[in-house]
């Protein structure tokens, strides 16, 4: 079981749905939601949060969408590659979006901490394909 | 000659007569016996010395006359046969044919050149003028006869006339004749002698330059002809226009000739394209280049107009000859079209774009409601009639999503013609699409066989033949007779250049005459099934066209569908 998974979208049911997927399938003790980039940057950056992050031995999980306002996804992506990649080595991000434009899938692989592009909804299928993918 | 032996021997006779008289009337006189025999004797021999002396003088007389005239004439011969002479040399260089017509007597005859240039034997020849108006193309023989007999009846001063003449081959030469007539002292022509010229190679020569004339005169392309001294202007001055340019351009011949081409180009000095042509000309090397060029009356109008150097036999340049056309609706039609292309190409991005948007606001609710319905499978509703609803609404989700994705495929696959292709194992990608449809399967229970002896494989996407696998599949089970158990039958043959995939099934069928050009459309249905979309083998033809591979269909009504599927190899 993960110690922590944020689950970054704009759309509320979305939220609610990782939210009761992941803690079905107990996959995580602590979820953390955010409704767009910035709101995850700022939650990233909080010391209690980076100290709570060095101190587990857990990667942290990021399920993020892409198509958000006031911050998207790559944008996200870019700040979290420029300010926070070093802080948050292990961490690991999933995009989870309903986006079929080939162009967004080849653009994720330019992020090393993106490990895959799955379609929404999550599903505790899913689940277990992102366990496997994050040990290795 | 004969007058003069008259003279001679009358006067002989006469002074005979008189010497006889008078030698008999002197020795009547003197005559006694014994010396009249003396007498005689004396006589005699006087009168043989003296008619001997005379005959003398008068053969002498008469001898130098005739080496005098034999010598003249001797001289006249040399002199003939001299002229002859001269004359053959002058009717050979000048390939003249001479001929000699006595009017009056109607005869008629030619010198060699009827046999060298006109190739007749000599027993051919008739020294006739029949003979000559005969062998004169009919076409050319009334105007010369009127022309001629003009002549003969001297209204007219000189004879000149070009027509054909018929060589013995059967070939007609153009020949130049020229005539002059010998009149006698009332004034009747009496003969006439013409010298006819084999001009055939002229005739020809000025038949081509008249038809390359016309090649200049009649084309739609300006010519321009300038001659090649680059001393007082950069381009060289114009010599010749052809109509073509005066309509191109408004100048009028005598407005262009004599002065540079440059004032007929439009284009400015320090034009990097001009630069370009000034260096070509220099080179004397032939270019080509488009221009915005200006009218006599100053309207733009766009060229290309090319220049190539002209050399004489000594290999001197001595000319240019410029070709322009004006290419102005071309321009404009080559702008629109650009312009077209790119009002297109951004047209069909921003569809795209859009495509993708659409796709992606309607995905992320469907995926929402998707979620939500999974997750109702592990709640226990104890409602029946809640339950139904739920149900209800679950299948309308899924069709939603199905219709969904499909059209989502549609748009990746019309945006990316080239896609990872591998070599597939048929038998695998068929049991992992068994797989997706597993229920559907097994409530129909299809006999499905493979026929691959060979165990080829086809190289394609794997997530697209998956994909047209599950169409085909998918369609045959759906459209099952209900008249017989359901068949399938997969057949895979080898061919030089692609893997031949024939799907068959015993099902219902299609009217494929009635639907022939909907059958592989977009949102085409041929069946009342709740579950059709009209989309797959939309989906399937545009997978297959995607990766250079073709599908056809042969179907029977209640009997059966068979689809004829062509992968291409890997190159």
């Amino acid at each position: 079981m993960l110690q922590k998974v944020i689950c970054v979208d704009d759309d509320p049911i979305a939220l609610l749905l990782s939210k009761l997927v992941i803690s079905k399938a107990s996959f995580a003790s602590q979820i953390v939601t955010c409704v767009n980039g910035e709101e995850a940057i700022k939650y990233l950056e909080k010391p209690e949060t980076i100290e709570e992050n060095s101190n587990s031995e857990q990667p942290l999980l990021i399920l993020l969408d892409l198509n958000m306002p006031v911050m998207d996804g790559w944008e996200f992506l870019e700040q979290f590659s420029n300010k926070l990649q070093e802080v948050y080595a292990k961490t690991k991000i999933i995009l989870l979006s309903s986006s079929i434009d080939p162009n967004d899938i080849q653009k994720s692989k330019n992020f090393s901490m993106v490990v895959d592009f799955l379609p929404k909804p999550l599903t505790k299928e899913m689940l277990a394909l992102i366990s496997e993918k994050i040990k290795t | 000659m004969k007058n003069k032996a008259n003279k001679i021997t009358y006067i002989f006779i006469l002074v005979a007569t008189v010497f006889a008289i008078a030698s008999i009337l002197l020795f009547e006189k003197k005559s006694n016996s014994h010396n009249i025999l003396t007498l005689h004797i004396i006589k005699d021999f006087i009168f043989i010395v003296f008619t001997g002396l005379i005959l003398r003088y008068f053969i002498t007389k008469n001898n130098k006359g005739n080496s005098s005239r034999i010598e003249k004439q001797n001289i006249d011969n040399a002199e003939i046969h001299e002229a002859k002479e001269r004359y053959d040399i002058v009717a050979k260089a000048t390939s003249d044919t001479v001929w000699d017509w006595k009017i009056v007597d109607n005869e008629f005859s030619w010198n060699k050149g009827i046999q060298n240039v006109y190739g007749y034997d000599k027993d051919d020849i008739e020294n006739t003028s029949k003979w000559w108006f005969d062998r004169i193309h009919p076409e050319d023989s009334i105007r010369m006869s009127v022309k001629l007999y003009s002549f003969l009846e001297q209204k007219t001063q000189k004879w000149q006339d070009e027509y054909r003449f018929k060589c013995k081959d059967g070939s007609y030469k153009y020949v130049l004749d020229r005539g002059f007539l010998v009149i006698d002292e009332n004034g009747t022509p009496t003969r006439m002698i013409g010298a006819m010229q084999d001009i055939t190679k002229k005739k020809e020569e000025e038949e081509r330059l008249k038809l390359l004339e016309t090649v200049i005169t009649n084309t739609k392309d300006a010519v321009v002809i300038t001659d090649s001294d680059i001393s007082e202007f950069e381009i060289p001055k114009i010599v010749f226009t052809n109509q073509a340019f005066t309509r191109m351009s408004g100048f009028e011949y005598d407005d262009v000739v004599g002065k540079s081409l440059k004032s007929f180009i439009g284009v400015e000095s320090n034009d990097t394209e001009f630069q370009k042509f000034t260096a070509s000309i220099k080179a004397k090397q032939e270019c080509e280049i488009e221009t915005i060029s200006h009218k006599k009356n100053n309207d733009e109008y766009w060229v290309r107009f090319s220049m190539v150097p002209v050399f004489n036999s000594e290999n001197e340049h001595t000319h240019w000859i410029s070709i322009q056309r004006d290419v102005t609706e071309q321009k404009k039609q080559e702008k629109e079209k650009e312009q077209l292309i790119n009002e297109l190409t951004q047209n069909n991005k921003d569809l795209r774009q859009f495509s993708y948007i659409t796709s992606h606001n309607l995905r992320a609710p469907l995926s929402n409601l998707m979620g939500l319905l999974s997750l109702t499978e592990d709640i226990e509703i104890p409602n029946e009639e809640l339950k139904l609803i739920i149900d209800g609404f679950s299948k309308s989700t899924y069709l939603l999503n199905e219709t969904i994705s499909d059209l989502g495929r549609v748009v990746i696959i019309r945006d990316n013609p080239s896609i990872e292709k591998q070599h597939i194992l048929i038998e695998e990608s068929f049991k992992n699409v068994i797989e997706q449809i597993n229920i559907l399967v097994e409530n129909n229970n299809p006999k499905i066989t493979i026929k691959n002896d060979q165990n080829l494989s086809i190289y394609s996407n794997k997530a697209y033949f998956e994909s047209i696998l599950l169409n085909l599949l998918t369609n045959s089970i759906k459209y099952k007779s209900t008249e017989r158990e359901p068949a399938i039958t997969i057949s895979v043959f080898n061919h030089p250049n692609f893997t031949e995939l024939v799907f068959e099934d015993n099902g219902i069928g299609i009217d494929v005459e009635k639907y022939k050009e909907k059958l592989f459309g977009l949102y085409q249905r041929f069946h009342n099934y709740p579950d059709s979309k009209g989309l797959g083998l939309y989906l399937v033809k545009s997978q297959i066209e995607s990766m250079g591979g073709e599908i056809k269909i042969e179907s029977e009504v209640n009997k059966g569908t068979k689809f004829i599927i062509n992968f291409k190899k890997e190159n």
